[in-house]
């Protein structure tokens, strides 16, 4: 399971049941990311993308998508999808996943649901700074095991 | 025969007569009790201020939305910090600054001071402009760490008449003591600025000092804190626009909502209905903290929805509200920059009783407090990892497994720390 997720410099994703914020550009880069892959989500995190971002990428949406993966990854038919999650809380599935995208904001939102995932069980292997549309820069960075 | 006849019908009007005049009282009795539904949630202040209307319909269908909003998210498991905390409330018992005179302003003008000057929009006798009454210190929570506390279940009191596409920006005329009142503004792009800040140190805000601690990020207590941000409706050095907030408050507190704004009106060039109103305890120049309400325009608060009370505190640092005198918690011993300072200082900032002449004696010069000087009993030397949020002591085995970025070699009171969520390390227990 490949994890793709956001936060701020808190580590904060959501506020208020709603994401702290989105930006097309970092949609792009998840959209090239998982070309050629599946890629995983529920239903609210599919309302932020536009109509004509969704081709070329295989997206799943579920509300258990997470469910899916545990039985996938058990298959192990779907190693490399990614799964991307906003409101989701993680931490019951942190020995599935192989592979952290996370992309930060660089800057400071309220919070009151966290990325709860420990990375230093992971390993950073790349990392890269990229403008937003409505965000001056923000980062990704990839952790394997 | 005749007689049981006409007994039988006087029988039967009767009953039609009773039956009459319990309807009527129940008639009599309906819209008396739908007033007092109505009492219930809107405070006497609100009712005898003309220009202010509350529509509960406008609050029911955010409601509705929000529920919309749950049924997509069912399997949050959120860390909330205020979910034991959140507030409906509707005293009366604070002031929150506001003017009769006040107008509200559509479409961006010329001004002589360069605060901003607008026209008068058709609607502003049935724009909401304030919230006042909505919220009482009194049922707010004391500080407990964290820098906001959600009020009314983060739902904004704005109305139907508040929902428009139309830029508009408000700000009270300064009260009787010169304190600011509601900022309301539709933030878009057409109002957020082009251009860098401004100079705004000519302002001096109600309660205001130019005083520094070590202990404070940035050094300065306090700072002339926008109502609404200067990265939303670009206002510079507008009286009416400015308070005296602590660093916390500004940066902890405010800065975070302003800049998810913000970054949501760029991305998606829609409209934020955004109200911020200072409120003050009785006649204290210094306001407890600002009321920060938001909601999305044209998703109906989908993507922003908030309705928030930021403290006006600065962790350490003891605070007199009613002229804005401070003084370091704990045992401490101060120094001055400005010998001449010391006397007035001595006389109310260390007692907390000076007054307002005190405080103009104050704000030419700066109180400088050395850190070095603090002497706290809690305070010591521990190893932080920002990602866990856990606090080590420094020979502790976890200590060389922290990565470079996420280790913070801290000394001070480690109970600041745990405010802001830092938890002991089961191993060596600190």
């Amino acid at each position: 399971m490949k994890l793709i997720a956001i936060t701020d410099d808190h580590k904060g994703m959501m506020f208020n049941h709603r994401r702290q914020s989105k930006d097309q550009m970092l949609r792009k880069e998840i959209l090239n990311l998982c070309k050629s892959k599946t890629l995983y989500m529920n239903a609210y995190t599919y309302s932020q993308f536009e109509e004509n971002e969704k081709n070329n990428v295989k997206i799943h949406v579920a509300e258990s998508f997470l469910s899916a993966c545990d039985k996938h990854s058990k298959e192990k038919t779907e190693e490399d999808a990614y799964y991307f999650v906003e409101n989701e809380n993680l931490a019951e599935w942190l020995n599935r996943i192989s592979e952290i995208v996370l992309f930060q904001w660089n800057t400071r939102y309220p919070a009151d649901f966290y990325f709860t995932i420990d990375l230093s069980e992971f390993q950073l292997v790349s990392a890269k700074d990229f403008p937003g549309n409505s965000h001056h820069n923000i980062t990704m960075e990839i952790y394997k095991r | 025969m005749k007689e049981k006849k006409s007994n039988v019908i006087g029988w039967i009007v009767s009953v039609f007569f009773i039956l009459g005049v319990i309807f009527f009282t129940a008639s009599l009795n309906l819209p008396k009790s739908t007033e007092q539904h109505h009492t219930d949630h809107i405070s006497m202040d609100q009712i005898q201020n003309d220009s202010f209307k509350l529509e509960s319909s406008n609050q029911d269908s955010i409601e509705v939305d929000a529920a919309k909003e749950n049924e997509t998210t069912t399997n949050i498991e959120s860390v909330r910090e205020n979910q034991s905390t959140d507030h409906n409330v509707a005293t009366d018992s604070e002031t929150i600054a506001t003017s009769d005179s006040d107008a509200y302003q559509m479409s961006k003008g010329e001004d002589s001071n360069g605060s901003g000057n607008y026209n008068s929009g058709s609607n502003e006798n049935a724009m909401n402009t304030s919230p006042a009454g909505m919220v009482s210190l009194s049922d707010l929570p004391a500080y407990n760490g964290s820098s906001y506390v959600a009020v009314n279940q983060n739902i904004p009191f704005f109305t139907d008449y508040d929902n428009t596409t139309q830029a508009f920006e408000y700000y009270s005329e300064l009260d009787s003591l010169g304190r600011c009142g509601v900022a309301y503004a539709n933030i878009c792009r057409e109002i957020m600025p082009t251009e860098e800040r401004g100079k705004i140190g000519s302002v001096k805000p109600s309660g205001w000092q130019s005083v520094r601690y070590d202990i404070v990020d940035g050094a300065y207590l306090y700072n002339r804190c926008h109502l609404i941000a200067y990265q939303l409706a670009g206002e510079n050095a507008n009286e009416r626009n400015l308070i005296t907030g602590t660093r916390y408050l500004n940066v902890e507190g405010m800065l975070p909502f302003e800049n998810m704004v913000a970054d949501y009106v760029k991305e998606t060039n829609h409209h934020v209905l955004y109200r911020v109103t200072p409120i003050f305890d009785g006649n204290n120049l210094l306001a407890s903290g600002v009321l920060m309400e938001a909601k999305s325009v044209e998703d109906n608060g989908a993507g922003i929805l908030f309705n928030v009370f930021c403290y006006n505190i600065q962790p350490g640092i003891i605070i007199n509200y009613q002229n804005g005198d401070n003084s370091l918690a704990g045992n401490v011993v101060m120094s001055y920059e400005n010998e001449n300072m010391q006397s007035s200082l001595q006389a109310g900032g260390q007692s907390g009783q000076s007054g307002n002449q005190g405080n103009q004696q104050t704000q030419p010069a700066e109180v400088y407090i050395q850190q070095t000087e603090v002497q706290t009993a809690a305070a010591y030397t521990y190893v932080l990892n920002s990602n866990t949020k856990k606090y080590h002591r420094p020979d502790c085995s976890s200590v060389p497994t922290i990565s470079p970025k996420n280790r913070i070699d801290f000394n001070g009171d480690i109970n600041e720390m745990i405010r802001q969520g830092y938890q002991p390390c089961k191993k060596c227990n600190p």
